[in-house]
């Protein structure tokens, strides 16, 4: 006999809890649905299992300043950061991040004169390479679907980092801001495009110019209005030096590095991750028993699916009377991270003074 | 607040099918919609099924056919004689051989007399029985198809007869015909009474050695009223060593000449024609409504007098009686109107004797619409006077009263009434409107006692389910009244009598267990011929019936149209929902109309009706559980139907509880969690779709839509599980011991929140097309609604 904690075990653990031992009562893939909800948006917020913290690392690419967290596959992250290996500093204060790396606005004035005309117009800036934009996270302008890229977002709504502006014959400000190269693909780009601020959709239909952030180069750029003969057309953005990134803030479920990457860097810090769902209807053989990361908690995600079950149903009466059942598997099942954390000293200042107290070891690679 | 739980049991007071208040109003047990289930013995249980005893059959014996001719022989219909009496004298149109019982002769009684028979191994087929001298390469046989139906042979010889050879057939046939009576013979023996089945035009007894009915009578006594001429008969007086039985259709038909039927009377081994002399002058008693001996006399009521039938004239209020003592079947002298013998006296009203039934001590005289009483005097000359009881309630049925030791149920134009000899009430004030939605052929109710169940049955013709009559109308309905606890109830079943069957030792290898040796079981027939016992189908299979349709013809159709079928006196209309399953048909050629039949393997399918508008076709469609259509059940061109056909009615149930409302008195809505039915356990399988089940619907705020209507296409996935309600083990796994128990608590969860609720429990369209599902039964023992108050209760 094996010890039970399949998947097919927790459902007929569910089914006698709940006296709902047949399929018209409730359907396996309902139970399952139950089950997994607790599974992934319950469990992991009540019990930080000490199995389920792991470390998150991805890869930088060059003059990408921003990268998502995945957070559909991870519930929270926290300090150290290693860049490169060298730890860094995070933070998820804008205001400490961006008073260490300040990020001010350079006004290039009259990088084009108008000519009475829409535009076309082409030129360039002179500080390059230019911080680009960068997409929202959460759902926004750029996130992406089985079936391509959103692009209906309006332009108000996207985190530009480059102005492009003029006045029209009205001394009303025409305003371009850019996308960060993420618009179309939904993924980042040496070459944005331009959209007019007050733009409604942000698709490759509505740009009305185009920005390389490595060169400078500005062009295609159209205004919705007439820029008088004469007007100066001006640019703001944000000029930078890349190199590695020794900074980090975690902000709108993004890493914001700085300095910006010059290149390829691994980036690893610790997250708690939601553990993996369960499938349906693939539990039966040939294909093998599915097991919950850790089998200990099958009786666990059974109160767990039974209580939401109970909850949906108004059952209030059952559910407090087997609410008890899962806390004490709450208790149980968390037992094991306690004692995991129980031999772990508190640290201190001198925890890593480890006898070489030279680069690169110990407290801050030996300069403490 | 969890969930109060209101437990409901015991269905008995209060209960059944009620309608008297609004359905929120009801007493918790009673139902609003109860069809084919009752309440019965504190629990509601489900109409069990019609055990066919036979249909009503006859024999050919040596019937001449067309003689032969030059080369091969074929006979376009050897069944012609029977069908095509000119009406209105009863014409056999859809007459049908019986299979396995044909026998053909050439040159009867020569040395060269060759016989073919068919086989029911092999039906449709005739081959020669060896030792005849007219060899053949083929013969065939057609039991009934086409329309109107024929029974075509053919034979294709290899040695011919030549022109002129006599040919006849011996074989046992289906008139098809409707029941019009089955009637109790009382025999000699104690114990013994002889059940007598009449169709329109013949007479038949039950033959216990081979189990089927045969004419009763050799010499082919025949009768020809319509299909609303129901037989009355009554025991009484004796000839020699045997009892008496008088029978009357009160089919006189002056406007007919030659098309009446007399009276007759049954002394075991004849028939006998009876007119008796009632005047001087000639007149004779010809026809009456009802005979009933009382006092030592028989009082013949509702009479038709005159000096011959043809001429004769009704005394719609007139009461006959004979010479008291007298054997009235001398004609000469028992019935004339004599003082201190025989007699009469009408009944001061201008309305019809409509039906009689004896009760203690009195005869009660049922009026269109007054109720009378006989009484005796003593008086020879007045042996009976008569005394009104009721001027309202009378009776619309002959058949109808259904007597009890303490009154006599009738059906009445105004209400279903018990009459105890002193006074008339309803019975039906549960039901108030019911009596007057049994219309259209209100004198076609027939009512009958059931004593195993403590049951009345009536028979009747419910205009709601004729909307769109097209020709003759038969009973559709049965009311079911419990004596007991008086709850009401519906079954769907088409009957067009009742009547009593009594058989002493049975053969259980024949009969269903639940025949009870030497006991009245009730018995019924239909419109077909088709005599079977009311609710005595036997576990496992206690639920299905048993056949009652005969196929005349099988048409394909093409261009993706429904297979029709030709079902003469089907009774289906538009209105209501039949499922069927189709046994027995033979056929032959490619597309056999024999892959219709149903096979447990190859075609477990229950069929719905479609398109039963017409009174002699309809079609046939599947349910699709995956589009929530039927599907009409094609066809292909190429076969030939041979007869043989039957249809089986497969009856749903449907029990519709009271709205629910329990927190009105508190002015709140109510948050449903789920109800718990306790129910006898059903057959289990391991394929949950194939356990013992059915459907529960849940209606909110007495909308008319179901919920969880799983009949139609329902995209919500808010609904937990579905709205299957098992009535077996519902996991052997997890539970073993379940499959033991006699009864289980079902759960059934209905997560909303409303005002009120109904639920309704029936099968759906999915759970109907198997057989393994809807052949489970139904008894509900009682239920348990969890539910609390919440809300404020407006919306």
């Amino acid at each position: 006999m094996t010890a039970p904690g399949t998947l097919v075990d927790i459902r007929n653990k569910v089914r006698r809890i709940t006296g709902r031992p047949n399929p018209a009562q409730i359907s396996d893939l309902q139970i399952d649905q139950y089950i997994n909800t607790y599974y992934l948006y319950d469990l992991s917020e009540q019990l930080r299992l000490e199995s389920f913290r792991v470390n998150y690392q991805f890869m930088t690419n060059a003059n990408q300043p921003v990268y998502d967290f995945p957070k559909e596959l991870y519930l929270t992250n926290m300090p150290p950061i290693y860049v490169g290996g060298y730890q860094s500093y995070l933070t998820q204060s804008r205001e400490n991040f961006f008073r260490i790396n300040p990020q001010l606005n350079l006004l290039q004035q009259q990088v084009a004169t108008g000519n009475g005309t829409t535009g076309i117009y082409n030129f360039g800036v002179t500080n390059t390479p230019v911080m680009p934009g960068f997409k929202r996270n959460p759902p926004g302008a750029y996130m992406t679907t089985p079936t391509g890229p959103i692009t209906s977002a309006p332009a108000s709504v996207i985190n530009w980092n480059v102005v492009v502006s003029a006045l029209d014959v009205n001394g009303q400000s025409m305003t371009l801001v850019d996308d960060g190269g993420c618009q179309a693909t939904g993924v980042h780009a040496n070459t944005g495009l331009l959209f007019w601020s007050d733009a409604l959709d942000t698709d490759l239909g509505s740009a009305h110019g185009i920005i390389n952030y490595i060169t400078g180069r500005i062009t295609q750029v159209s205004f919705p209005r007439l820029v008088p003969a004469g007007n100066p057309i001006n640019a703001q953005y944000i000029p930078y030096v890349a190199s590695r990134p020794q900074t980090a803030c975690f902000y709108q479920d993004q890493i914001i590095l700085y300095p910006v990457p010059d290149q390829a860097y691994t980036v690893s810090f610790e997250a708690f991750k939601y553990p993996t769902a369960f499938l349906s209807n693939v539990d039966a053989p040939p294909n093998p028993a599915q097991y919950p990361q850790l089998q200990e908690l099958w009786q666990l995600l059974a109160f767990g699916a039974s209580d939401k079950i109970f909850a949906d149903n108004g059952d209030l009466e059952s559910l407090n009377k087997f609410r008890p059942l899962l806390e004490e598997q709450l208790k149980l099942v968390q037992r094991r991270t306690i004692v995991q954390y129980t031999s772990e000293r508190a640290a201190t200042i001198y925890t890593e003074q480890s006898g070489l107290p030279q680069y690169p070891f110990g407290n801050l690679f030996g300069g403490f | 607040m969890g969930y109060q739980p209101f437990y409901i049991t015991n269905y008995e007071q209060d209960s059944g099918l009620e309608n008297y208040f609004e359905s929120f109003l009801l007493p918790e047990k009673a139902f609003p919609v109860l069809e084919d289930a009752y309440c019965w013995r504190g629990r509601v249980s489900r109409r069990q099924g019609f055990f066919l005893l036979g249909r009503l059959r006859r024999n050919l014996v040596n019937t001449a056919l067309t003689v032969t001719g030059v080369g091969n022989y074929a006979n376009p219909d050897v069944l012609t004689s029977v069908r095509t009496t000119i009406a209105p004298v009863i014409s056999e149109a859809y007459a049908e051989l019986e299979i396995g019982s044909v026998v053909i002769t050439i040159n009867r009684g020569l040395g060269t007399q060759t016989i073919y028979t068919d086989n029911i191994a092999t039906p449709g087929v005739l081959t020669m029985t060896p030792g005849g001298t007219y060899t053949i390469s083929s013969g065939s046989v057609t039991y009934c198809a086409g329309f109107p139906p024929t029974s075509p042979i053919s034979l294709t010889f290899t040695v011919a007869p030549g022109a002129g050879a006599t040919v006849d057939i011996n074989c046992a046939y289906y008139p098809a015909l409707p029941v019009m009576g089955i009637r109790s013979y009382e025999r000699e023996n104690i114990n013994i009474e002889q059940t007598i089945v009449f169709d329109q035009k013949y007479a038949y007894s039950w033959d216990y050695g081979n189990n089927r009915f045969n004419e009763l009578t050799v010499a082919g006594t025949t009768w020809q009223g319509g299909n609303d001429k129901l037989f009355w008969t009554t025991n009484y007086w004796q000839a020699g060593a045997n009892n008496i039985f008088w029978a009357c259709n009160f089919n006189p038909q002056p406007l007919l000449p030659g098309f009446g039927d007399p009276i007759r009377y049954y002394d075991g081994t004849t028939w006998t024609t009876f007119n008796p002399a009632i005047d001087a002058l000639g007149g004779l008693l010809q026809q009456c409504r009802a005979l009933l001996p009382f006092k030592g006399r028989l009082f013949a009521f509702n009479t038709w007098e005159g000096v011959s039938l043809d001429t004769s004239v009704n005394f719609p209020r007139r009461i006959r009686y004979s010479a008291v003592g007298q054997n009235p079947t001398i004609l000469a002298t028992s019935w004339l109107t004599t003082p201190g013998a025989g007699g009469f006296f009408d009944i001061p009203t201008d309305e019809d004797i409509v039906s009689v039934e004896s009760l203690k001590d009195v005869i009660l005289v049922k009026c269109e619409r007054s109720s009378y009483k006989l009484v005796y005097t003593g008086n020879q000359t007045d042996p009976a006077i008569y005394q009104k009881i009721n001027t309202v309630f009378g009776a619309q049925s002959t058949f109808s009263l259904v007597p009890f030791d303490d009154g006599v149920f009738a059906i009445g134009s105004l209400g279903i009434t018990t009459d105890d000899t002193t006074s008339v009430e309803r019975i039906d004030v549960k039901i108030p409107d019911q009596v007057f939605n049994i219309q259209t052929h209100p004198e076609k109710a027939y009512g009958i006692r059931d004593f195993v169940k403590e049951l009345v049955y009536w028979a009747f013709t419910d205009k709601n389910l004729h909307q769109n009559p097209t020709s003759d109308i038969f009973n559709n309905q049965v009311l079911v009244f419990n004596y007991r606890n008086e709850s009401f109830a519906k079954f769907n079943d088409s009957y067009t009598a009742f009547g009593y069957f009594q058989v002493q030792n049975p053969d259980y290898g024949f009969y269903p267990a639940s025949v009870i040796p030497n006991e009245t079981n009730v018995a019924a027939g239909n419109q077909q011929g088709f005599v079977g016992l009311v609710q005595k189908k036997a576990a496992p299979q206690s639920v299905l019936n048993d056949e009652s349709l005969a196929i005349t013809n099988v048409a394909p159709t093409g261009g993706g149209g429904a297979v029709i079928l030709t079902v003469p006196n089907h009774n289906f209309t538009a209105t209501g929902q039949y499922w069927v399953r189709i046994d027995g048909i033979v056929g032959t050629g490619p597309n056999n109309p024999s892959s219709l039949n149903y096979d447990a393997t190859t075609n477990p399918v229950m069929y719905h009706v479609q398109n039963e508008n017409s009174a002699i076709n309809f079609g046939l469609e599947r349910w699709n559980q995956n589009t929530y259509v039927f599907d009409n059940v094609q066809l292909g061109f190429g076969g030939t139907y041979l007869g043989g056909g039957r249809v089986t009615v497969v009856q749903n149930f449907d029990i519709k509880t009271k709205v629910f409302s329990p927190f009105y008195e508190q002015g709140q809505q109510l948050r449903a969690g789920y109800v718990d039915f306790l129910t006898d356990t059903t057959t289990y399988s391991p394929d949950p779709t194939e356990s013992g089940q059915c459907a529960c619907f849940e209606y909110i705020n007495e909308g008319p839509v179901a919920i969880n209507n799983s009949n139609v296409a329902n995209t919500s996935s808010g609904i937990m599980g579905n709205n299957t309600v098992l009535t077996s083990a519902e996991n052997i796994a997890l539970i073993p011991q379940q499959a033991n128990q006699a009864k289980i608590w079902h759960r059934f969860y209905l997560p909303t929140i409303e005002q009120n609720f109904q639920l309704e429990l029936l099968m759906t369209n999915q759970q109907m097309s198997s057989q393994i599902i809807n052949d489970n039964d139904y008894v509900l023992h009682a239920m348990t609604l969890y539910v609390n108050p919440t809300g404020r209760m407006i919306q």
